[in-house]
């Protein structure tokens, strides 16, 4: 909820009637830039992350808008086999570490 | 149904991509990405792998350099929104290698060692993929066919299931004990900070000091207080050792009101008579999950210029009239031992309050008296949580709200599973207070044929606990009858919890209750 609150030497006023389930929590307040002498140090990021969230990807529509200038050459082809896509990677490690 | 996890090859991904072979059969098996039983990985090894033979495919069937370099880093991006990544650990990468005929392959294998047993398959097209002999290796087509089999009724559930809640965050528990093994300051380091402001928002406070169990919480709580010899502190007997036992540790004496017997906590209308002139606090606990009256009792105790300590070990995450548990009354005190509900990977607890006077003096008890560095000017104690177990709780935190919906979710199912079914009412469900949430730390039936129930239950393969056998009064260590205790006494013969956490299945509830009701069946014929 976002609520007009007034700063006044050291005390934010919030508007009268207001009732708070806690005695105690933490608001995020928007100060406006010309009221500020400095600005205060970016705050260092809390180190969790919500658990990733995989109820709301679409991975087929992210896939098909990311190929579909693509399409022409995709789903055409003789597939490749196991065998050859390990071979891809012996390949490129073989030039990497070997044809130096 | 039972948590199944897939291990993607490379080949099934690129193939995916490629709109090739299998990839109808791989965007079926993905589309269950959002059930959250499934569980689909890469495995970190694996990950360079893809980059570059995606990139190779791609280039083969002649997508212009620029453009691969742009989409491959996005499908990547794409894939990792439903795939999580499995670590390979350096400590096992030798014997591995020594045992293994395709490392590669081999290696993918081994990180399903973090998945603790749960079923779990590499999909691969690869027919002679290297699995150790420790895993199942599938095509697409199988492992679509075997997320697809119905699971057999559960034939051991467990109490308490750790382990699929640490499949959900193991990226971020990873990420989070790294961390602190990285910048080596296992004692007071940055994560205590993060983590008592977290858990001060969380249960709307001023001040949260962490310490090292629920124990020593309780214990700091009451040297904050000056509670010692020859005072006494009101509490109940139907509660672990763990409340009784610090009042006496300090030299004080418990003084046990009975309870009621619908919440099975403190009953607030006996409090009264139990005030002396040497009581110093009045110890509620808050048992089973939900919070004991505390309008009532935080009532009682302002006539008498009481404080009053919440014992929330068992009731972190529940609320009292909207109000978070340990922000109740003067100080709230929890547990985070591991079945807790928001539990560490060992022990650790924490204090709340709004007082910041306590809050000053409980942070410098925890720390052996200190104000500063060597500088004692009270005795304390070796209470601080470790390091290690704050960075895991962070990670839990972050489940800790969906978890809390989950248990009052799956209390209340039990309580109409039962209901619905038990017209004799031999079983006694848990009452719950309507202005309560509860976090059913136990979900504690009452019976008068426990041991009964519990034999049969045990033969069904159904874990039972008693929480707790022998009320405070009549330990040992504190034996007293100079209370009236008739409630607890009776109750501690006829209580019995069944298995309870976050991820119990609706099916294994029902399998519960059957076991149940044909047990009460049986003893009634």
């Amino acid at each position: 909820m976002i609520i007009d609150a007034t700063y006044e030497q050291g005390a934010i006023k919030l508007p009268a009637g207001l009732t708070f389930r806690h005695d105690y929590f933490k608001v995020k307040i928007e100060v406006p830039e010309q009221a500020l002498v400095n600005a205060i140090e970016q705050a260092l990021p809390i180190a969790t992350v919500p658990a990733q969230n995989t109820q709301t990807t679409d991975l087929q529509q992210r896939m098909d808008a990311i190929l579909a200038p693509y399409q022409a050459q995709l789903g055409k082809g003789q597939s490749y086999t196991p065998q050859e896509y390990k071979a891809m990677w012996h390949q490129h490690l073989e030039v990497k570490h070997l044809d130096r | 149904m039972t948590a199944k996890h897939f291990i993607l090859d490379v080949n099934v991904i690129v193939d995916l991509w490629l709109k090739e072979r299998s990839a109808p059969t791989t965007i079926k098996l993905l589309a269950r990405s959002t059930d959250p039983d499934i569980h689909f990985w890469l495995t970190a090894a694996a990950l360079s792998t893809l980059d570059y033979v995606a990139r190779c495919a791609f280039k083969r069937r002649g997508l212009p350099p620029e453009a691969v370099t742009q989409i491959v880093p996005e499908l990547i991006e794409a894939l990792l929104s439903v795939v999580k990544i499995l670590s390979n650990y350096g400590f096992e990468q030798q014997t591995v290698y020594q045992r293994a005929h395709d490392f590669e392959a081999a290696q993918m294998a081994a990180t399903a060692r973090s998945l603790a047993g749960q079923p779990a398959c590499i999909v691969t097209e690869n027919q002679t993929f290297d699995t150790l002999g420790e895993i199942l290796a599938k095509t697409p087509e199988q492992a679509l066919n075997w997320l697809q089999e119905k699971s057999t009724p559960p034939t051991a559930i467990p109490f308490i299931d750790l382990a699929a809640q640490q499949t959900l965050i193991r990226p971020l528990l990873e990420r989070n004990i790294e961390t602190v093994l990285r910048h080596g300051q296992y004692i007071m380091g940055p994560e205590i900070k993060q983590l008592e402001e977290r858990l001060a928002d969380y249960v709307g406070v001023k001040h949260c000091i962490t310490v090292s169990d629920g124990t020593k919480a309780l214990l700091i709580a009451m040297m904050a207080l000056d509670i010692g010899i020859g005072d006494e502190v009101i509490t109940t007997p139907f509660t672990f050792i763990a409340t009784g036992e610090m009042i006496a540790l300090l030299g004080a004496k418990p003084v046990f009101v009975d309870i009621d017997p619908r919440t099975y906590n403190i009953d607030p209308n006996k409090i009264e008579a139990a005030i002396t002139a040497k009581t110093k606090a009045i110890m509620p606990v808050s048992l089973y999950g939900q919070c004991a009256d505390f309008d009532a009792i935080n009532k009682i105790a302002a006539n008498y210029n009481l404080p009053v300590i919440e014992d929330g070990a068992q009731s972190f995450g529940a609320t009292y009239k909207g109000k978070q548990s340990c922000g109740l009354s003067t100080i709230g005190s929890t547990s985070f031992f591991p079945s807790k509900p928001l539990g560490a990977y060992g022990d650790g607890g924490a204090l709340f309050t709004n007082d910041d006077h306590l809050a000053k003096v409980m942070s410098e008890i925890r720390l052996h008296g200190q104000d500063r560095r060597y500088h004692h000017p009270r005795i304390g104690i070796n209470g601080r949580m470790d390091t290690l177990q704050a960075a895991i709780l962070l990670a839990k935190l972050s489940l800790f709200p969906q978890e809390v919906a989950a248990r009052a979710e799956i209390g209340a199912n039990y309580t109409r599973l039962i209901n619905q079914a038990n017209t004799n009412i031999t079983i006694v469900t848990p009452y719950i207070e309507a202005h309560n949430t509860s976090v059913y730390a136990q979900y504690t039936l009452q019976t008068k044929n426990r041991n009964a129930l519990q034999e049969k239950l045990t033969k069904a393969g159904i874990p039972t606990a008693v929480h707790y056998p022998v009320p405070l009064n009549k330990q040992p260590a504190l034996k007293t009858n100079e209370f009236a205790l008739a409630i607890s006494e009776s109750l501690s013969e006829k209580v019995i919890s069944l298995p309870m956490h976050p991820y119990l299945k609706n099916t294994e509830q029902i399998h519960i209750v059957h076991a149940i009701l044909s047990s009460i069946n049986l003893s009634s014929e």
